[in-house]
């Protein structure tokens, strides 16, 4: 993968429970924005074990737009392996 | 067997639930919020479609405000335990079951709060809720109360209550055990912070788990800790909810359950189901009312739980010889000591007749034939 392909990076946005990653999800399902719920390390959040989505990091804009919109709260967004 | 205990719990369950139960067990019953495996993920969504279902179903726009719990009567211990405070006072209804007394008693005794009761039976609208504001103090912070009895089909009017609430700066805590499934449900438009839902009765799910709905105004703290896959660093609950109230594995079969009984309730119209429940009530209340030997006790409350007496015979007995011949009821105080002392039906308390979408005329005739013979 080149290391400017953005348009196949994937990136994260961390929110604690599977409850609040899957109302992510829904919430950018609603717009169009594919997501995922995937478990989160322990060393990628502050708080120890927690669930997060992934999405396309071309979509992170309007992920971000999304769910302040949606009064989903976001702990951190971050590129796939980059903590 | 006929069965008119559908208060209690409702059977026989819709096959959309007995479905839902199967496929649980047998394609996603993982652990959800525990992992990030297909089943765990599979788990956790058909779980948050629960949340997003039920939040529907009670006018509540966030479906993480729906706590899953042990049953309506964990919720409720939450939701009064989580809540009240040293020195507080709180307002509860005459017709209380013991899953609202109980608790409210357990705090009085601690002498933790203090507890009054208000009058609802016979009672109009206007007049319950004079007798409800007659009653709050500086220290009151909670009214507490059922939105239908569980041994007659007494309402009260929650809405009203509800706006009281929010204009006095109180907690308005709904014990729906009875209602949910048979009257609306509005969260939001009837100012209600906090409602107790059982799975198992007129959501046609089956025992073992039930929710507590919480409005954006209230955060009870846990009473339970434990595992909640997630903030495990910290020595305490997560502030987030549902996870906060959540402590360990979630009912997931009850949960399945429970989902399937929110799909069949959708199915069906339900204006239709309360028409086919009160014609039930308005038949058998004829019907029991022209045996000169028994007494329908608040026959004018038309919904789906009917309770009379026998002038002679007691409860007990009257449900005795109907269950040897093959009908279910319940008779007795029905965990409502309160709610009989209100009625005054006595010692002996009443027998109840609990109709669901399954129950007939024809069910009816065969009632009426033992009656008459008791």
């Amino acid at each position: 993968m080149h290391i400017t392909d953005f348009s196949s990076a994937r990136c994260r946005a961390a929110l604690g429970p599977t409850s609040a990653a899957l109302r992510a999800v829904r919430a950018l399902q609603a717009v169009g924005i594919n997501a995922e719920v995937v478990a989160l390390a322990p060393n990628e959040t502050k708080r120890g074990c927690a669930f997060g989505i992934e999405f396309a990091c071309t979509d992170e804009p309007r992920v971000r737009a999304t769910l302040r919109a949606a009064r989903v709260s976001v702990s951190q967004y971050f590129k796939r392996g980059n903590t | 067997m006929i069965y008119f205990d559908n208060a209690a719990t409702t059977f026989p369950k819709p096959t959309a639930v007995r479905d839902a139960v199967l496929d649980c067990i047998e394609n996603w019953c993982g652990n959800p919020g525990r992992g990030a495996h297909t089943l765990s993920l599979k788990a956790a969504d058909r779980v948050y479609t629960c949340r997003e279902k039920l939040a529907l179903f009670v006018g509540l726009s966030d479906p993480t405000r729906i706590v899953f719990t042990g049953g309506a009567t964990a919720a409720l211990n939450i939701a009064i335990k989580g809540t009240l405070r040293a020195g507080d006072h709180v307002l509860c209804s005459e017709l209380e079951h013991n899953a609202v007394w109980r608790p409210l008693q357990a705090l009085r005794r601690e002498g933790r709060i203090t507890v009054d009761t208000f009058p609802v039976v016979g009672l109009s609208k206007e007049k319950i809720l004079q007798e409800v504001a007659k009653r709050v103090k500086k220290s009151t912070r909670a009214i507490v109360c059922t939105q239908m009895s569980n041994i007659c089909s007494v309402t009260l009017p929650i809405a009203e209550i509800g706006a009281f609430c929010r204009a006095k700066g109180l907690f308005f805590i709904v014990d729906a055990a009875q209602s949910a499934g048979h009257l609306p449900i509005d969260m939001e438009a009837m100012c209600i912070d906090a409602l107790a839902l059982p799975a198992h009765k007129g959501l046609y799910g089956i025992p073992g788990c039930g929710a507590l709905a919480l409005g954006k105004r209230l955060l009870p703290k846990p009473l339970l800790e434990g595992g909640s896959g997630v903030n495990s660093r910290a020595a305490q609950m997560p502030d987030e909810l549902p996870e906060r109230l959540e402590a360990g594995t979630l009912p997931l079969p009850a949960i399945a359950g429970l989902l399937g009984g929110l799909s069949f309730l959708e199915s069906i119209d339900p204006c239709a189901l309360q028409s086919h429940e009160n014609g039930l009530f308005l038949a058998a209340r004829e019907r029991i009312e022209g045996l000169p030997q028994y007494e329908v006790i608040a026959r004018d409350a038309v919904g789906p739980v009917l309770l009379f007496r026998h002038t002679r015979a007691s409860a007990v007995a009257v449900a005795r010889k109907l269950s040897e011949n093959g009908i279910a009821v319940r008779a007795g105080l029905h965990c409502a000591p309160l709610a009989h002392q209100a009625l005054r039906t006595g010692t002996e308390g009443g027998v109840r007749l609990s109709f669901s979408y399954r129950n007939s005329e024809t069910e009816l005739d065969t009632l009426l034939r033992i009656l008459h013979e008791i």
